[in-house]
């Protein structure tokens, strides 16, 4: 019994010992991050939607599920640094979203085992715990499962990395997320001028920048750098979108207690621009994912 | 038996309770939207700090309505500003519009809508305990700016007369749900 007693003390105080040195981790990191605030006094968080977030767009009559444009799940394995890897994870991610906004119950598994796969080689398996390993085995048809199966695992990652202060590699698969979702988009839209698909392309230029700014406030980080400046080619571009004035408030009936914003200016694009963004994104793509 | 399952479990909560401190994203994970609102992967908690600003710049959609909601610590005791700026997607600051502007809780406004930034209330007609809310609806995708101003705590005097101000750091977190524009 004394023997027991022993062994229970030494192990409550092995815990102990184990959670002050994750607290400590924890205090410094936030005081890390309290540190840069010292320096430049306002701090700045440039926020970056999910790709099931953006995938808003699958409800446009235009697009449709092509089973040829997702990254094909064998080049897992070709990805055999981090930022190949992390970059790939936010590619896949995107491609389980489209897999789940069209309700494709094996290809959203499929991906979902390839995120899993993933997210082993960039110390992020703690994410599928149990309850969402078994979520995934039990998945039914419904698409509205699959797209929450697909929200609630990119949620998950995300804090994740933001409990742990691993913002660099948040921001390169935040980058790698929307570059897949762009490249699928812009491969499904053809353009045309007042078409409601080409406009959200068009209004990504604010997605963009702020996942842009995001990037540069982290460019010591080489991995991250490496990603900034092939997406300054992507800035070069949305530069030249046109804003226009416009000025149709009234047209637009809301409840009296909602407020309205962004009725003052709409994003232009045209159509040499268009291609030029088409061209770029695949290029950066096909870079990214080893496609060539 | 009963005696090491008991000193176990204190461990066990003592541990949680240690680690869980600057935990902001539990801020988050804790929160359910209800339907027809979905939580956005906007929404976002951070560690902050009294007499520090901080700045969430947020893409908004064209073709969603979204519902800002504000926590904070209790430590921080409601001291906090509130602005959300209508950045309006041109590089012209001058067409920045300030469409929320929240100076903090003030006892005397007594929670009511619109002035109370974060403490819940009772809904007067449901007799349900609320949450302040704000619903934002965007006519064309546009960036907001919500600048969140912690500000410092009361100056106090130490043992040796001189004036000090305690920082205070604890989390706040801009929850923000969406759901489809109601015409499309």
């Amino acid at each position: 019994m004394r023997k027991s007693y022993l062994i229970l003390i030494f192990f409550s105080f092995s815990l102990l010992i184990f959670s002050c040195k994750k607290e400590k981790k924890t205090e410094q990191k936030a005081s890390q991050a309290i540190e840069q605030n010292d320096t430049s006094e306002v701090e700045i968080f440039y926020l970056v939607p999910s790709p099931d977030d953006i995938f808003g767009f699958a409800s446009s009559s235009d697009l449709y599920f092509n089973p040829s444009l997702p990254n094909p799940p064998e080049n897992v394995d070709k990805y055999n640094n981090t930022k190949l890897q992390e970059l790939n994870f936010g590619v896949y991610s995107a491609d389980l979203a489209y897999c789940a906004a069209f309700g494709k119950k094996e290809e959203t598994k499929l991906y979902l085992n390839v995120v899993k796969q993933l997210s082993e080689k960039i110390g992020l398996a703690e994410v599928f715990n149990e309850s969402l390993i078994s979520r995934i085995n039990n998945l039914g048809s419904n698409k509205d499962s699959l797209i929450a199966i697909s929200n609630d695992t990119y949620f998950d990652i995300i804090r994740y990395l933001e409990k742990y202060n691993r913002i660099n590699s948040l921001a390169i698969i935040a980058a790698g997320g929307w570059l897949e979702t762009m490249y699928l988009v812009i491969n499904l839209a053809s353009y045309s001028e007042n078409n409601p698909t080409i406009q959200k392309i068009a209004d990504q230029k604010i997605i963009f920048n702020n996942l842009y700014r995001f990037l540069q406030q982290n460019t010591s980080d080489p991995n991250v750098k490496a990603v900034f400046d092939e997406y300054t080619k992507l800035k070069a571009i949305f530069d030249e979108f046109e804003l226009v004035k416009v000025d149709d408030k009234h047209n637009m009936s809301v409840d009296g207690d909602k407020i309205i914003v962004g009725s003052s200016v709409k994003i232009v694009i045209n159509k040499e621009q268009f291609i030029k963004l088409h061209n770029v994104i695949n290029e950066i793509r096909a870079d990214f994912t080893l496609n060539k | 038996m009963k005696k090491i399952l008991w000193l176990l479990s204190i461990i066990f909560l003592l541990t949680k309770l240690s680690y869980s401190q600057l935990n902001c994203s539990n801020f988050l994970s804790t929160r359910k939207a209800e339907p027809p609102y979905k939580m956005s992967s906007l929404s976002k908690s951070a560690v902050s700090v009294s007499g520090h600003t901080y700045k969430y710049e947020v893409p908004l959609s064209a073709d969603k309505e979204y519902r800002f909601l504000f926590y904070a610590s209790p430590a921080f005791n409601n001291n906090i500003h509130f602005k959300i700026i209508d950045k309006n997607a041109t590089p012209d600051p001058s067409d920045d519009k300030v469409i929320l502007d929240l100076p903090g809780e003030n006892p005397e406004t007594n929670n009511a809508r619109g002035t109370a930034t974060l403490a819940s209330y009772t809904d007067a007609k449901t007799g349900e305990e609320v949450h302040p809310y704000f619903d934002i609806v965007p006519q064309h995708a546009t960036q907001l700016e919500v600048i969140i101003e912690v500000k410092e705590a009361p100056p106090q005097k130490d043992e040796f007369g001189n004036t000090y101000s305690e920082v205070v750091k604890g989390c706040i977190a801009v929850i923000i749900l969406e759901k489809p524009m109601e015409s499309f």
